[in-house]
């Protein structure tokens, strides 16, 4: 009777555990049947039967099983998106030029149930956003000017027809497909391929001019420095000289405070003064001509071996014989 | 009877399966081993199941149930719950290089691999050719790259649409018919912002101030202010040439000769600069020498008045006693000196009458130089 009792209990716990194990099972079945996740970079569009909500909020939402409802996902983030129809078009300017631009949008999906009713999938959306693109683009620059798309400083323009692209594209985009957009840039811009050669030919003729007004410069430019730099030794020189004159006239002046002693005896000094002139103007290959008359080549005379004195006496004698 | 009859019972199933006796005994370990291992699995997924390391190249985010948490994992080792409760992102932190090569033109040298014979195009064909208008209407070639680094893991997963594992390039996108419609992701955002910024930025500058080196930093300035504008967790480091700027292959040369031109320029304003230098030192080298001869003049001038006036005084001393011997012995003396000097001495007889003739060459050419020049 015992034993019978022990056996029972046994097999009790055998069915326990396996009751819970199969609880358990049912458990993770059933949630993964009723529910679902929602990531923070989705949103969801729950179809019931045909009958479409939005589920923004990420997070473990509940569910009917499919076929009941129908789970669609759409990413929420930024998407940037370039387009192809119409990159290599060209697009009259407002005054006539044609220009090859390309533009890339970015956005994000803001309604999904408006997207997913009227496009179903992201695919189809960028198919119709390509052509609003376009045609977004060809309106906004018909109504700039070349020279509004290149130009030096605040006369560019760039930044007002990316705005007015982006105006014209945002809302159409998002009551049409659900998609927000919030950037429009442009990421080419171009001209056709026959402008391009004569563009590259009124460079060469440019850098060519540039060229030689630079060369034509730099010989001004250094002109003009040999020039200040010669007029600059011209004038220190002339200040040079005029100082020097100055020196020079105030040694003579002191020169001159002695010739006074000259005075008492100015005979002797001006017969000095020559001495001393003949000795500094006769050099080297010289030529002198000189009479007999000179001293003391006068004593190549005849009588020059008598003294003056004697010949004086001599005659003085001879008149009185 | 009923004891009977159990026992019959009993007999029979121990009699009739022995077999199954042994296949009920395998059920019930199998049951007890599947117990065993899911206990073990269940202890796994609250303790190890969750484990996860953080590399330092990288960060960490948490998705519980799908919903981001805000808090950025840092490198080391964490625990969160396993999926499918916690899902675990991994983005990557290190710097990458993005290249953009937009503005290039088309080479045709690259596929005929001969470098040396690059087609000098005279025109640009659009969608092969790419070139950069400058603000003065000139066409420029230049290739970007740029080094950037995710300074906000959450802000760049949350932004910016990402591959499944944001460690991977961005992705290819496919329609329904499997046509590429080009790519989708951070990079592709990123990409098309520098080149954004590269079109407005060398759109509104002349040709000389592109190639001038002020124009990297102006396009990475550029670049850094778009991306923190776009706000995608991206920093941009540093903005380089991966191919240096060029005008079109057609006008190379044009460009080249203006900086020859510069050269040149600058070539002569150096020489004059040397030329001045030179010439103002000399002057005032002159103006000192010339200033030193005035000086020395006035000194000699001074110096000599002092010796003759000394020298008359002495001479006027002797002078006084004897006055004829005086000036003729001086006289003579001066005169010996003053012909001993001389080279060529002519003395002649003083004629009565008064009239002579004497014919003299005067300055005759000195006959060294002239055997010199038969000799040349």
């Amino acid at each position: 009777m015992t034993e019978h009792h022990h056996s029972e209990t046994k097999k009790n716990k055998v069915h326990h555990s396996t009751m819970l194990l199969g609880i358990i099972v049912a458990v993770v079945f059933l949630i993964a049947i009723f529910s679902y996740q929602l990531q923070s970079t989705n949103y969801a569009v729950i179809s019931t039967l045909g009958h479409v909500q939005q589920e923004k909020n990420p997070g473990l939402h509940f569910r009917w099983p499919y076929p009941i409802q129908k789970i669609y996902r759409f990413d929420n983030r930024l998407r940037c998106f370039e387009g192809n129809i119409g990159k290599l078009e060209e697009t009259l300017t407002a005054d006539r030029h044609n220009i090859i631009i390309g533009i890339y949008v970015v956005y994000k999906v803001e309604d999904p149930v408006i997207l997913f009713q009227r496009e179903r999938n992201i695919e189809h959306a960028e198919e119709n956003l390509n052509s609003l693109m376009r045609s977004a683009k060809n309106e906004i620059v018909g109504k700039y000017k070349f020279s509004d798309f290149v130009n030096t400083g605040s006369k560019n323009k760039l930044d007002m027809i990316e705005k007015d692209i982006y105006k014209l594209l945002a809302r159409v985009v998002l009551e049409k497909y659900g998609l927000k957009v919030t950037d429009v840039g442009i990421k080419s811009l171009g001209i056709p391929e026959k402008v391009t050669g004569k563009v590259i030919e009124r460079m060469k003729n440019e850098r060519n001019a540039k060229s030689e007004a630079i060369r034509q410069e730099g010989l001004k430019i250094a002109r003009k420095i040999r020039d200040e730099a010669d007029k600059e030794r011209k004038e220190k020189l002339a200040i040079a000289n005029a100082n020097a004159k100055i020196i020079r006239s105030e040694g003579d002046a002191q020169a001159a405070s002695y010739y006074s002693i000259f005075k008492e005896e100015p005979e002797l000094a001006i017969f000095l003064k020559k001495l001393d002139a003949l000795k500094r103007i006769v050099e080297h290959k010289t030529t002198l001509v000189i009479d007999t008359k000179t001293a003391p080549f006068d004593l190549l005379q005849a009588g020059a071996e008598r003294l003056e004195s004697n010949k004086d006496d001599n005659k003085k004698r001879n008149s009185k014989k | 009877m009923n004891n009977f009859e159990s026992r019959n019972v009993k007999l029979e199933t121990t009699a009739l399966n022995p077999g199954l006796n042994a296949l009920l005994k395998l059920v019930h370990y199998l049951f007890v081993l599947l117990s065993f291992g899911i206990i073990i699995m269940v202890l796994w997924y609250f303790s190890l199941g969750g484990a996860f390391t953080v590399e330092e190249q990288e960060r960490v985010l948490i998705m519980n149930f799908g919903e981001l948490s805000e808090t950025v994992y840092t490198p080391g080792w964490h625990w969160n719950w396993p999926a499918p409760i916690s899902e675990i992102v991994r983005i990557p932190v290190s710097r990458k290089t993005l290249i953009s090569n937009a503005f290039w033109y088309w080479d045709s040298s690259a596929l005929s691999g001969d470098k040396k014979n690059k087609s000098l195009s005279e025109k640009l064909v659009p969608g092969r050719d790419g070139y950069l208008f400058t603000g003065d209407t000139n066409i420029i070639h230049v290739g970007f790259g740029i080094f950037y680094h995710i300074s906000d893991p959450y802000k760049y997963y949350t932004k910016c649409v990402s591959p499944e594992d944001p460690r991977l390039d961005d992705f290819e996108y496919l329609n329904e018919n499997n046509d590429n419609l080009g790519t989708r992701g951070p990079q592709t955002q990123l990409k098309a912002l520098l080149e954004n910024a590269v079109i407005k930025a060398t759109s509104k500058e002349t040709v000389d101030d592109v190639l001038a080196p002020s124009y990297r930093k102006n396009i990475e300035n550029a670049i850094k202010l778009a991306v923190g504008q776009a706000d995608l967790g991206i920093t941009v480091d540093e903005v380089w040439y991966n191919k240096t700027r060029t005008p079109p292959l057609g006008a190379v040369q044009a460009f080249l000769d203006v900086f020859d031109a510069n050269n040149f320029k600058y070539s002569r304003i150096e020489e004059a600069k040397s030329y001045a230098v030179k010439t103002i030192n000399q002057a005032e080298s002159e103006s000192v020498r010339i200033s030193a001869d005035a000086q020395a003049y006035k000194t000699e001038v001074v110096a000599n008045i002092k010796a003759d006036v000394d020298y008359f005084k002495a001479m006027l001393k002797e002078y006084k006693k004897n006055p004829d011997i005086v000036l003729v012995s001086r006289y003579s003396e001066v005169l010996g000196e003053v012909l001993d000097k001389a080279t060529n001495k002519f003395i002649i007889r003083n004629n009565q009458s008064g009239h002579q003739e004497l014919r003299l060459k005067l300055n005759p050419e000195p006959p060294e130089k002239k055997k010199i020049r038969k000799n040349q």
